[in-house]
């Protein structure tokens, strides 16, 4: 499983990050620092839930 | 139901289709006699007035935009609804005030921002945890004694207002003022608002000339130090950033506790179960903005346009009732149960789009602390029997007075 961010998009709500800290990097002004990774194994739901937390839609899930 | 009859046919625009406009007053909230709660209200509104993009005569006439998936479409297209006007009723051209950086649309906007972002940002604030929770710790502890207290007066706005000003770099000593102007300008009085963004601006402009004389730890220093597209910002910039903060994020603050604290009235078992379990309080929080939400920002039409079934003229207001989308069952099943264990989906309690709150991160710190020094000291608090809440409609959702009673711990 894939984590897609339209990173241009961000506004920095910084749920995503809330939820999941150690998989949504953020930058020093709160934005998303990524584009997307591998989901590492065992943190499927909760990399579901964070990318379903995002105001402005830009998560994207990506099932292999 | 024939909604629209009301209103007398002269009133409304010609570009305006009568089968879209609504009575409603802002200022008034919708049946607000008869329901008594001013987001029941907005939902109610929907229930029988319906959801989507509305004109109403009152208040200068302007539209208004209460459906969730209409509201998040709308509050990213800032080139057609812009922010650089957000006065209902309008004020004229030279009293209407800026604030830098929401009255700005991109591209300008962004460099504007960013400083901002970088204050405000998550760890950024982290900092200022221990400061608040001392702050709210002596101001809850102060009042469990009593077995009462009137909630706005003694901890809603003395907390997020000291806050600020500490924050800001402005003397404590001028709190009952800023509490003074932070209430006019909720007013739909345009002479009382004209007056507190002047008494506003003003005050931000003593604190800029004092800082120019010697720089301190504080926020207004670093923005007068930050950068715009390679120069600083100017001394009436630094006052809009200032205006901005003030009345951002004041007044919203003040009532994300207070209906915070109402609903817990409302609700002596969810007490006990955040009492047992203080890992609650994020979720008792996220509930608590979207059930609650606290301003409807008023947009200006930039062009002609069609949108969401009507046809907008240049000039047209538009107020973006977010707290009326957060209640939409479209997006939200049973909107009006408070219920911490919702799964989370995004509410727009904080806007979306290029202008969403900067702020954020720390009204939600400021919540959470506060809950957690609550839940800590206070015993189950209930309403008054005797004296009941008061709410205040308008552009941003308020209860003005929220008396509580509590047992006095032995």
């Amino acid at each position: 499983m894939k984590i897609v961010i339209d990173k241009p998009n961000c506004v920095g709500h910084a749920r995503c990050a809330a939820i999941a800290p150690e998989l949504f990097l953020l930058d020093p002004e709160g934005y998303i620092a990524i584009t997307g990774f591998d989901v590492p194994e065992g943190q499927e739901a909760l990399a579901r839930r964070a990318a379903k937390a995002c105001p402005e839609r830009v998560i994207s899930v990506v099932e292999d | 139901m024939n909604v629209e009859t009301k209103v007398a046919r002269e009133a409304i625009p010609a570009h305006v289709d009568p089968a879209f406009v609504r009575d409603y007053n802002v200022f008034q909230g919708y049946r607000f006699d008869e329901i008594g709660d001013l987001h029941e209200g907005l939902f109610r509104m929907g229930e029988e007035l319906g959801r989507g993009i509305f004109w109403t005569p009152h208040n200068g006439g302007h539209w208004f935009i209460n459906d969730h998936e209409l509201l998040f479409q709308a509050v990213r297209k800032p080139d057609l609804f812009s922010s650089s006007k957000m006065t209902i009723p309008p004020m004229p051209p030279e009293q209407e005030p800026v604030f830098i950086p929401l009255t700005l649309d991109p591209p300008e906007h962004g460099p504007f921002r960013m400083p901002l972002m970088k204050a405000f940002a998550p760890d950024a604030i982290m900092k200022m945890e221990a400061g608040i929770r001392s702050l709210a710790r002596g101001l809850i502890e102060a009042v469990v004694p009593n077995g009462r207290c009137e909630f706005i007066d003694a901890i809603g706005e003395p907390l997020p207002v000291t806050v600020f000003m500490n924050m800001m770099g402005m003397p404590l000593e001028r709190m009952t003022e800023f509490r003074e102007w932070m209430f006019d300008m909720a007013s739909d009085d345009n002479a009382r608002r004209a007056n507190a963004y002047v008494r506003v601006t003003e005050a931000m402009g003593e604190l800029i000339r004092e800082r120019e004389n010697g720089r301190k730890d504080d926020l207004i220093s670093r923005l007068m130090d930050t950068d715009i597209d390679g120069r600083p910002p100017s001394f009436e910039e630094n006052q809009s950033y200032g205006m901005l903060l003030f009345t951002a994020g004041l007044d919203t603050l003040v009532n994300g506790f207070s209906f915070g604290v109402f609903e817990l009235t409302r609700q002596p078992a969810l007490q006990e179960r955040i009492k047992a379990d203080r890992s609650l309080i994020p979720a008792l929080i996220e509930e608590l903005l979207r059930r609650y939400g606290i301003p409807m920002p008023p947009r200006i039409v930039m062009h002609d346009a069609e949108f969401g079934g009507v046809h907008l003229k240049q000039g047209d207001r538009v107020v973006m009732m977010l707290p009326a989308g957060n209640l939409d069952p479209q997006s939200f099943e049973d909107p009006l149960r408070f219920d911490i264990d919702r799964e989370e989906v995004p509410h727009l309690a904080f806007n979306s789009g290029p202008h969403r709150c900067v702020g954020s991160h720390l009204a939600r710190l400021e919540l959470r602390v506060f809950f957690e020094e609550w839940f800590r000291a206070m015993p189950t608090v209930r309403l008054d029997p005797e004296d009941k809440p008061v709410y205040r409609p308008g552009l941003n959702l308020a209860i003005v007075k929220l008396p509580i009673i509590w047992d006095v711990p032995s």
